[in-house]
């Protein structure tokens, strides 16, 4: 293991020549943001969790800061987080030789785990118990790890609303967190009104002793609702409170289907389907939405157009969504103001998180058919390229924006406040025609920017191979404008995102998932090229000014 | 009896869009110019709304859903999920609004599995254009089996020995057919497309509607075009110089400048654009050869017919569908 240290104001890894581990840091980058451990058409999914546990496994072994210090970066998937948190939790932590010691790690590791949905959270909790190989996880159960999953799930606020959505994991997890017997007991006792002193120690030592900051003071509210929801999930559930609201309603909705109209969609919903099956589920979903059941940010934008056609309304702010979710929302119902206007935030808040600024920029914009994507994931190529697009606009003084095909959409509202230089009628396109870039490089290469992106994916057809002739055409006429191919879309017969051109020089091909994780890519460019920087410069990102792990090392007394 | 059918007439109201080429293999879009006057889209369905199913080995019963005529194109095939024999039909089969038709030539692609598909809007797909033309050579005949020691030739030629099924190919080359339908793209207001490998042409594809060809454009170009240019690509290098609707001409600077740079584009550009112009003249003055009337049904007769080789291409045969005044479908293909 080596650690990081800073002299002045250059990072580096002691005992490591940035050289030789540019290309396991690029390896990683690329993993930890564009891998889902999914099947592709390229490979099964054994392979591919191979591959990635290898890749996860050399940046490890190379250094443990390291690791988490590219965990930590915007952009990076909940997998890849998920994966590194098995790692750091399966393996002990050596504080004498990490710049991160035992307690920074371990908030480390609680922002990862506040950063995970709840599902995925747990799914990870779930998978500790070492069944199956989720996320190269084996059987961990050591006081780090019980630490880790009792605080966080005996803490949360959501308990309640966990208690009824995830009744089975929950239960697992918190059985394998004591010990199956244990857990049980404790079940049986938080359902009882009068304890023993036994059982009172018993529940402070293995409840109590997790609640509050630093197992603190709790208040007695807040240890009856965690004590009923334990009752709850161990089966004791006849003495159940009113004040536990959603615990109630999941036991009154058997018999009557209104009492849990405000139960997460996919209870209520299996419990229509098992005791009301005289309700459809579309007058549910009307029902659910007139008295404000729809709740989830996901589920309040993928329910919009079925609950306009069934006469309903949902409720929703367009700044809970990323740039990407707001964007398919568009296609799917259209774009108001607020929509477009949440849109622009986002991409300010996108262009402030880039290593790198232009004086000059020019944007090619793919607008092509195949960026309307697959069936499964309809229109998501094409809305992460337009967030892409929106941010670099707000990372440059100057922009020009160039787009290959595409129909504008009639969804623009005339009365946006955009900046100069915004083409506000082109701010939603929809995908058509062929992908010839060529012409458009050339018009972009005249501009005589800083620098060129292209947002595609990759599959020039008018010609195929065209916006390569004409790059190196404009390389031997001494024009060596960096060009940087953003490629939203996962190319099974590459193994990665594939790429315009290769063999020419300054020309990168980055995979993108999100504006948020551009950041990643543009630096990972910057390492394979210079790998002293590119490091220095991650590193400074990561440890300094407002990142969170700059938070930790102030508050660890490290300078 | 057989009579001719100019090209000219069966592309009349159709223009030629950009070639959109990748490798050895080129899409010259058909697109809808004036063949709105003509030809009202309004009558005519598309293959989602044909449910199908089999009531005995080599027997496709049909049903359109739709008010509207509706054509199943030739060498249409049904791969299903549930244990059922798959098939396929040589012929196309023109169905009138809510019409039932059963298919009594048709051919079973899948020698080791027994049991008859549900009756639903299966997925269709359209076999490999080798394996297209054998179906329809073999329109007219009953045997459901007959096609098996073809679909053993065929694996054989892809690298697949001992199977008599077409499910193991599409799983095989999944990957090269979902590229090729990703490297293509639909353009507004397409209705067809020429599809042309190594320079010969090997598929012309004219549907009624847009939303028609929007539909068969995955089956046409994923399986029945797209696998034969995967393979092709596989045995030979090509040689761009041989192709004449210039696959990917040269830049050659007259000015080492951004500006000669540009005009070098343009040149290509243009010459590309006049290349597939006379290519599409030359495409014009073709007869098709046509058959007697093999199918009758709400006024639109479908024959069967051919286009001779010449210098440059090889037979392409196929059918067409016409109705007093107009020609809403013509699907030919060969190697």
């Amino acid at each position: 293991m080596n650690s990081i240290t800073r002299i002045d104001d250059v990072w580096s890894i002691v005992g490591v020549e940035p050289a030789r581990i540019a290309d396991d840091v690029c390896a990683f980058l690329d993993v930890s943001t564009t891998s889902f451990g999914r099947a592709t058409h390229y490979n099964s999914r054994d392979k591919q969790l191979q591959a990635e546990a290898a890749v996860h496994g050399r940046l490890f072994d190379i250094s443990r800061d390291l690791y988490q210090i590219l965990l930590s970066l915007p952009g990076t998937t909940d997998r890849a987080r998920q994966i590194g948190m098995s790692a750091l939790l399966g393996s002990k932590q050596n504080g004498k030789e990490c710049l991160l010691t035992g307690t920074m790690e371990r908030r480390v590791l609680e922002s990862f785990v506040k950063s995970l949905p709840s599902q995925r959270m747990l799914k990870l909790f779930d998978a500790f118990r070492g069944f199956g190989n989720e996320f190269g996880a084996k059987k961990s159960n050591n006081a780090r790890t019980r630490k880790l999953i009792l605080r966080t799930i005996l803490n949360s606020p959501r308990l309640e609303l966990w208690t009824i959505k995830y009744r089975s994991k929950l239960q697992r997890i918190l059985s394998h967190a004591w010990g199956r017997s244990l857990g049980s007991a404790i079940g049986a006792v938080a359902a009882k009104k009068r304890r023993n002193d036994k059982e009172k120690s018993m529940l402070r030592k293995h409840v109590f002793s997790y609640l509050g900051s630093n197992g603190g003071k709790v208040e007695v509210v807040n240890l009856n609702h965690v004590l009923q929801c334990i009752a709850f999930l161990y089966g004791e559930r006849d003495r159940i409170s009113d004040d536990m609201k959603l615990l109630q309603s999941f036991i009154n909705a058997k018999t009557n289907i209104s009492d849990g109209l405000k139960l997460p969609a996919e209870i209520i919903e299996g419990i229509r389907s098992t005791y009301h099956k005289n309700v459809s589920a579309s007058e549910l979903l009307k029902m659910r939405a007139d008295v404000g059941g729809i709740r989830t940010r996901y589920e309040k934008r993928v329910v919009q157009k079925r609950v306009k056609e069934a006469g309903g309304k949902v409720e929703m702010n367009p700044l809970d969504y990323d740039a990407v979710e707001l964007y398919i929302y568009a296609f799917e119902v259209g774009a108001d103001s607020e929509i477009l206007k949440a849109l622009d935030k986002k991409a300010k808040d996108a262009a402030n998180l880039l290593p790198v600024s232009y004086d000059k920029l020019a944007i090619i914009v793919d607008a092509s058919k195949s960026m309307e994507g697959s069936k499964e994931q309809p229109m998501r190529p094409l809305a992460t390229t337009l967030s892409i697009r929106d941010m670099l606009q707000k990372s440059a003084i100057e922009t020009r924006t160039l787009y290959c095909g595409g129909l504008i959409k009639d969804t623009c509202p005339s009365d946006m406040d955009m900046r100069s230089g915004f083409d506000a009628e082109m701010r939603i396109v929809k995908p058509a025609y062929e992908t010839e870039l060529a012409q458009l490089l050339l018009d972009a290469l005249v501009y005589e920017p800083d620098a060129v992106y292209v947002i595609s994916d990759g599959y020039e057809n008018s010609p195929a191979g065209r916006f390569g002739d004409v790059l190196r055409k404009a390389r031997e006429i001494g024009i060596d404008v960096p060009v940087i191919h953003c490629n939203p879309v996962f190319a099974s017969e590459t193994g990665s995102v594939r790429a315009l051109c290769e063999g020419i020089e300054k020309v990168t091909t980055l995979p993108v998932r999100s504006p948020m994780a551009m950041g990643s890519g543009i630096i990972r460019g910057l390492i394979e090229s210079d790998p002293r920087r590119g490091l220095n410069s991650i590193l400074r990102i990561a440890l300094t000014g407002d990142s969170p792990l700059a938070g930790l090392l102030t508050e660890g007394g490290v300078s | 009896m057989s009579r001719n059918i100019s090209m000219e007439d069966i592309l009349f109201g159709i223009g030629a869009g950009r070639a959109q080429s990748v490798g050895n293999m080129e899409v010259i879009p058909l697109i809808s110019e004036d063949r709105d006057e003509i030809i009202d889209e309004s009558m005519y369905g598309t293959p989602a709304d044909v449910e199908i199913g089999t009531r005995n080995y080599g027997e496709v019963d049909m049903r359109n859903v739709s008010d509207r005529v509706n054509f199943v194109p030739p060498g249409a095939g049904w791969v299903v999920k549930e244990a059922a024999q798959d098939h396929a039909i040589g012929s196309g089969e023109i169905l009138g609004p809510k019409a039932s038709n059963l298919v009594k030539t048709a051919r079973c692609i899948q020698s080791n599995q027994g049991g008859t598909i549900s009756k639903a809007a299966h997925e269709m797909l359209v076999l490999p254009v080798e394996l297209r033309g054998i179906a329809l050579a073999k329109r007219n005949m009953c045997g459901y089996s007959d096609m098996w020691d073809d679909l053993s030739n065929f694996n054989s030629q892809h690298g697949i020995q001992g199977f008599k099924e077409l499910a193991i190919f599409l799983k095989e080359f999944k990957r090269q057919m979902d590229q090729f339908v990703a490297e293509f793209e639909l353009v507004p207001n397409q209705i067809g497309a020429v599809i042309i490998i190594n320079g010969k042409v090997i598929g012309i594809e004219i549907a009624p509607t847009r939303d028609y060809w929007q539909y068969v454009w995955t089956p046409l170009i994923r399986v029945c075009y797209g696998s034969l240019a995967s393979e092709c690509y596989k045995r030979s290098s090509v040689d761009h110089r041989n192709i004449p609707i210039s696959n990917r001409n040269p830049l050659e600077l007259v000015e080492n400048t951004l500006s000669g740079l540009r005009d070098a584009v343009l040149k290509t550009d243009q010459d590309r654009i006049d290349a597939v112009n006379v290519f599409v003249s030359s495409l014009k003055k073709k007869k098709f050869l046509v058959g007697n009337v093999e199918q009758n049904r709400s006024n639109h007769y479908l024959l069967s017919g051919l286009i001779r080789p010449d210098r440059e291409n090889g037979q392409i045969e196929g059918q067409i569908v016409v109705t007093e005044k107009t020609i809403p479908f013509f699907s030919a293909c060969g190697i």
